[in-house]
């Protein structure tokens, strides 16, 4: 199952101790040079600085963080080889409404999507948000008012999300799964996320680009259902549909 | 007229009338900075609105309407009017001192520049008077977001003129800037003798030629879509100003950060009482770091799905190690130096420290699994307040107490000075680490308000305080600057044992800067003369660094 | 004596590297492939410039005579034409008349300008000779 925040915790620590240990080293290296070589008057014979270059040490200096910088550049790339949220717009999917964005150029992965079991448009507007399970025929929409539409999944498979945007550029983002992408008017985006854990998310979800005057309030609930408590749902949904 | 005939007898017209129109490199350079200052403060206050807004959850101080016009305008000024302006501003004044020359190559078309300038900030300003209210779509103004139909009218109209004029204004800067320094260089100061911040406004002068005129040609744009012809309204084309838009971005915070790195160098130098370390090393990690800022744009679009996600990463982690170039050099130039533990100095410090914390972070979200939670959350805000505060702000600070004297022939209280520095620092520190934290548990940006059951109250509250004491360090400083300039101890021309040229003329310079320019034989004129005198004064003792950077 | 124009060849060359790499390895679209590229060849024609202008013979500063007016009011005129220029679609056509006025008298006081700055020069020639 794709789990977005896996890959984030992972490259979490391993960034996490190497910033914080820079930034240790370098700021008590400036505090210490500050002190230490401080102007003390006129009978400070303490030796000075003989050369003003040292090619050598500043080129392996450079070396060492060429090579840090590789590091980090290869874990990253290994962890966005698994980051199977992070694939190409999909082609031909639209639905009457929505006309297919430009091709993308992120497929060259080479990574399939992973098999989803489950399918959700996500159609954001400017000032809230709509899921339509299309296999299922269910719609999740605001009731209006200011009540926030609840995205509900099964946790434990893979969903895959298809978005798009009605007017200006929104961003569907989930805090607690470390994830978020923007949603484009005349245009599909697709991944593709998983969710391991049951429960009501108290922070739900946000709109995170800015879209106009109530930005602020652009939010969803998000609810992950076991997979039975999910079809239960699904059967009261689409009962409640028909009556 | 002329260099070589007297200068006119009579000073014709009122004498503001004749600093407004002038082609003096050095009232142009006061015109720009001082204007630039101004917007500083002005986006300042919009800053605290924005925090006393966000203090607490629900809506208190301000409109949902008003907020977005303020953080908008916040952030359009401390880019478009104050950042770049006070970057090439302190290039117009300082780079032909610095050089050896008797002025700018086209001095007009700085003046015109500053013009433009002018209006542009007024504009930007004067859409607070329409009924819509100034712009408000962000200071990128993302299309659809920012066409006619997502944020009509006239005040988003003048948004656009002025965000096209104050980039026309940097061009001509950059291109006088950078003419003057290939042009008009004095006898010996050859390019790899050009003192370290002339270096930062090569490099600077050139990333705003390549990289500005992506902006213009992206309002110009917007301006014909908000007056009724498709531009952006095809598919593919949000994502297309997206990219003319960051390739001006991305460049642009880096314009606003090499020439106060350089400054910071500088006052490092100086303060240090040696030659500054690995100057050809420093000088080549500069022309590389502009080459790889000109070549991250990307990576604000990782959310976007449709830029090679790899590439830009793998090039934004690369500033790693030109940017580690720059902060070895700089500890290297403390190494066993006589340090003076001025304001200036103080102000380097601070901003290689406070500078790191946005440089490390920013290396955070080059990796796009890290961005695709952090972006446009209060992480990133805490990330580009850390690079732009630390990096713009103390640098630039480090570079007013620098040169004040040089400019005012006066110096500046230091020992406000020293309340100013640690007040900012604190206050710098206590207004963005919260917003770390906020920002990783999800708080987005650009909202006037918060779910009072998310938990960021306290974090938030805090931030606020923290603004406050920096308004409070920015008072200590302004009370410093107006007491200064009326009663501040005469600084003589050569105040700190300065390195470069510009110290070696009378202070403030006359008209043409130079009665007769020293000989250069490094990239530290002055230090070369005076350990000169020092050997043959006293030939028992060698002082300092021998054998020098020159070649 | 300026070596300005290598300075902006090295730089062209290192964004053509940038832009070689993202092309080679990568798989850019089509619009960062033509910015990163016209960002090397703009460098790339600076240098040029910075070349041939160094290669001029008149250029003042192999000369040492220059001539610039103190205060240039017409430059400011010039400013103010380009401020009403832009304001004419939004603030009203008539801004545009205003503009023509004072863009013609912006270019009358350059050319006054322009014309005592060149008997300066001569007048500072034949004094210095």
């Amino acid at each position: 199952m794709v789990d977005t925040r896996d890959t984030w915790q992972d490259l979490f620590n391993l960034y996490l101790p190497i910033g914080v240990g820079v930034f240790v080293v370098i700021t008590l290296l400036v505090v210490i040079f500050a002190v230490r070589y401080r102007d003390r008057g006129a009978e400070d014979d303490r030796p000075r600085r003989r050369r003003s270059h040292f090619t050598g040490a500043e080129g392996s200096y450079i070396l060492l963080l060429a090579l840090i910088a590789a590091m980090l550049v290869y874990f990253t790339f290994t962890e966005m080889g698994d980051d199977r949220a992070n694939l190409p717009a999909e082609a031909s999917t639209g639905t009457g409404e929505l006309k297919q964005g430009g091709a993308d150029e992120e497929g060259q992965d080479g990574i399939q999507a992973p098999p989803a079991e489950l399918e959700i448009q996500v159609t954001a507007a400017r000032w809230t948000w709509r899921f339509d399970y299309p296999e299922l025929g269910i719609t999740q929409a605001s009731g209006g008012g200011g009540e926030l539409t609840t995205l509900v999944v099964p946790t434990g498979v893979n969903v895959r999300f298809t978005m798009t945007s009605l007017d200006v550029i929104h961003s569907f983002y989930i805090p607690q799964l470390r994830f978020k992408r923007d949603a484009f008017p005349e245009r599909l985006t697709s991944f593709t996320l998983g969710f391991t854990e049951p429960g009501d998310y108290p922070k739900g979800g946000f709109c995170a680009e800015f879209c106009g005057l109530r930005h602020a309030a652009m939010l969803f609930r998000v609810s992950a259902m076991e997979p039975e408590r999910f079809r239960a749902w699904v059967t009261q949904r689409q009962l409640e549909a028909r009556g | 007229m002329s260099a070589t005939l007297p200068p006119p007898a009579v000073r014709r017209g009122p004498r503001l009338l004749g600093i407004l129109s002038s082609t003096d490199h050095k009232h142009l350079g006061l015109l720009v900075c001082g204007g630039a200052f101004v917007f500083f403060c002005l986006g300042g206050l919009l800053a605290l609105l924005m925090r006393s807004e966000l203090a607490a959850p629900e809506l208190q101080v301000m409109s949902l309407n008003a907020y977005n016009q303020v953080f908008t305008i916040h952030g359009s000024t401390m880019f478009y009017l104050f950042g770049a302006p006070m970057a090439l501003g302190f290039g117009l004044y300082l780079v032909p001192l610095q050089i050896g020359a008797s002025g700018l190559r086209w001095p007009r078309l700085v003046l015109l520049g500053f013009w433009l300038f002018l209006g542009a900030g007024l504009l930007m300003y004067a859409g607070f008077l329409t009924q819509e209210g100034a712009g408000r779509a962000g200071w990128f103004a993302f299309d659809p977001l920012s066409d006619d139909v997502g944020t009509p009218g006239t005040g988003m109209d003048l948004w656009v003129i002025s965000v096209f004029l104050s980039v026309l204004a940097g061009m001509l800067w950059a291109a006088s800037i950078l003419a003057t320094i290939i042009r008009h260089r004095a006898p010996g100061m050859t390019m790899l003798r050009l003192p370290v911040f002339t270096w930062s406004m090569v490099v600077s002068s050139l990333m705003t030629l390549v990289a500005f005129p992506a902006l213009l040609l992206a309002m110009g744009l917007l301006f014909i879509e908000r007056h009724g012809l498709d531009v952006f309204t095809q598919p593919g084309g949000a994502i297309f100003y997206q990219h003319l838009f960051w390739f001006f971005g991305h460049p642009v915070v880096y314009i606003v950060f090499f020439p106060f790195l350089a400054a910071g160098s500088e006052a490092i130098a100086t303060s240090a009482g040696q030659r500054f370390f690995g100057y050809k090393l420093f000088v080549g990690s500069l022309l590389a770091f502009a080459a790889l800022s000109v070549s991250v744009w990307g990576h604000h679009m990782f959310v976007t799905s449709s830029v090679d996600n790899r590439f830009f990463s793998l090039t934004t982690t690369a500033i790693i190690v030109v940017a580690g170039v720059e902060y070895f050099d700089n500890l290297a130039t403390m190494f066993r130096g006589r340090i003076k533990l001025r304001a200036s100095f103080l102000f380097a410090c601070g901003f290689m420290i406070v500078f790191l914390i946005g440089g490390l972070s920013g290396i955070w979200v080059a990796s796009p699994p890290l961005d695709y939670n952090a972006h446009d959350t209060y992480s990133v805000v805490a990330h580009f307040h850390y690079t732009l505060f630390g990096g713009t702000v103390f640098g630039m600070f480090a570079g007013i107490y620098h040169w004040f004297p040089k400019v005012t022939g006066r110096l500046l209280d230091e020992r406000l000075g020293r309340w100013h520095f640690w007040l900012m620092l604190l206050g710098g520190l206590v207004t963005f680490i919260p917003q770390f934290f906020v920002g990783e548990q999800g708080m987005v940006r650009r909202i006037a308000d918060y779910p009072e059951t998310a938990g960021w109250t306290a974090l938030n509250a805090l931030s606020t305080v923290g603004a406050f004491i920096i308004l409070l360090s920015l008072l200590i400083f302004l009370a410093n600057l107006i007491r200064s300039l009326r009663l501040g101890k005469p600084s003589g021309p050569d105040p700190w044992d300065g390195h470069t040229l510009e110290w070696a003329t009378s202070s403030p310079p006359p008209r043409y800067n130079f009665p007769a320019v020293p000989p250069v034989r490094s990239y530290a004129p002055l230090l070369d003369l005076k350990e000169e005198a020092a050997e043959d004064e006293s030939s028992h003792r060698p002082v300092a660094s021998g054998e020098g950077g020159s070649q | 004596m300026s070596r300005g124009w290598v300075v902006m060849l090295a730089w062209a060359l290192m964004l053509g590297v940038v832009w070689v790499v993202q092309w080679a390895i990568f798989d850019p679209d089509l619009i960062a492939f033509v910015l990163l590229g016209s960002a090397s060849a703009t460098t790339a024609l600076m240098a040029l410039w910075a070349l041939l202008a160094g290669r001029r013979r008149d250029a003042p500063a192999d000369e040492g005579i220059e001539a610039t007016p103190d205060a240039s009011h017409a430059t400011v005129l010039l400013g103010i034409t380009v401020l009403l220029l832009v304001l004419a679609p939004v603030l009203g056509g008539w801004l545009a008349f205003t503009a023509a006025g004072t863009g013609l008298l912006a270019v009358g006081g350059l050319v006054r300008e322009r014309s005592s700055e060149r008997r300066a020069v001569r007048a500072a020639r034949e004094g210095g000779a």
